[in-house]
């Protein structure tokens, strides 16, 4: 976010509600601008109305290292960038149906593609994808990349809210079909 | 001689997006204007490049390669001047981390959310993207321009007014029977 705008405010969660559990996924856990912002993120909501898991796709990095310092669980799905592996959509599934959260919260195109499905098979409550970039060249990124953009398109009317950081990036996606 | 200035560039190790090629403009400027220092805080497979350019420009002495640095914070407060050479952005925490430092920005006029953050001549300075020439010559003009403004951080990307958004948009989903909001 940063970018996003709830137009409804709600009042504080009282006291007496469950706290949110929510687990963000990630890709990875260094110093990238997105990377950043979830650990801002994590580290200011309120703890007692949420309570955040950090999921990285490939490992801990030094964003993890901070997270686990400020005592938010942070779990490495162990893949190599660049490379599908259906072993981690498996780990991933599993990981989920423990904490059993209430939302999952996915960090650009591959945790959103790798979130919905493993949201999907361990019926996750809600599937939050988010998007925080806006008209980048993929050309200059994988063919992987692009196709991952691409299948987001298709199913991007399945997640229960998709989060955008920029009004450039909304209009830029919603061209492309999300 | 007048006050040396200082302008700083923070590139990471997407070097395609942070367009690197801008250096020579960057050196150029800094060869042309003796008041002019750049420092370049970040790392990515052109540094060495990147040097060796500097050197045949004969801009060394006033341009610094300062690394990858954890805490970047202390050269956004020192810097009069955050130059942002990106093609192509999000919502880039770079330009915000500097506003909220009170050092202005300059950057290209990129596909992307810099250009929802900046206000021409409030916080900030915007260049055509791609125009590396005319970033070059824009940061004598934006350092000496630098008095006039008030640099803050627009309201709406305080830390806390973000976390409250996201905050009010997971309470909306939970409460929310169908979920879609």
């Amino acid at each position: 976010m940063g970018g996003l705008v709830c137009e409804s405010y709600r009042e504080p969660r009282g006291e007496d509600l469950k706290p949110i559990k929510i687990v963000h996924l990630i890709m990875e856990l260094n110093t990238g601008g997105a990377e950043q912002m979830l650990c801002k993120l994590v580290t200011h909501m309120g703890r007692k109305a949420f309570r955040p898991m950090v999921v990285s796709m490939t490992d801990r990095g030094p964003i993890g290292e901070k997270l686990a310092s400020e005592g938010v669980p942070v779990l490495e799905l162990g893949m190599r960038l660049g490379r599908p592996a259906p072993g981690g959509l498996l780990k991933l599934c599993r990981l989920l149906r423990k904490p059993d959260p209430d939302v999952l919260q996915t960090w650009i195109y591959h945790a959103d593609l790798l979130g919905f499905f493993a949201g999907k098979v361990s019926a996750v409550k809600r599937i939050v994808w988010g998007i925080r970039c806006s008209d980048m060249e993929l050309r200059n990124y994988s063919p992987l990349t692009a196709l991952t953009a691409w299948s987001n398109a298709s199913l991007s009317c399945f997640p229960d809210a998709i989060l955008v950081n920029s009004e450039k990036g909304r209009q830029v996606h919603e061209k492309r079909g999300l | 001689m007048a006050k040396e200035r200082r302008t700083w560039s923070l590139w990471g190790g997407s070097i395609t997006r942070k367009a690197l090629t801008c250096s020579s403009e960057h050196s150029r400027a800094a060869r042309t204007d003796l008041r002019l220092h750049l420092t370049l805080v970040g790392d990515g497979p052109e540094r060495e490049r990147l040097k060796r350019l500097t050197d045949r420009l004969g801009a060394a002495a006033r341009v610094t390669f300062a690394g990858h640095q954890e805490n970047p914070v202390p050269y956004m407060h020192y810097a009069d001047l955050f130059v942002s050479s990106s093609r192509w952005e999000g919502s880039p925490n770079t330009v915000l981390e500097s506003l909220a430092c009170g050092t202005p920005v300059l950057a290209f006029n990129c596909p992307g959310g810099t250009a929802e953050i900046l206000r021409e001549g409030e916080n900030g300075w915007l260049v055509q993207e791609g125009d590396w020439q005319g970033l070059g010559c824009k940061m004598t003009e934006a350092i000496d321009g630098k008095q006039n403004l008030k640099i803050r951080l627009p309201e709406q990307y305080r830390i806390e007014k973000v976390t409250a958004q996201w905050e009010d948009l997971f309470a909306n989903l939970i409460e929310s029977p169908a979920g879609k909001i």
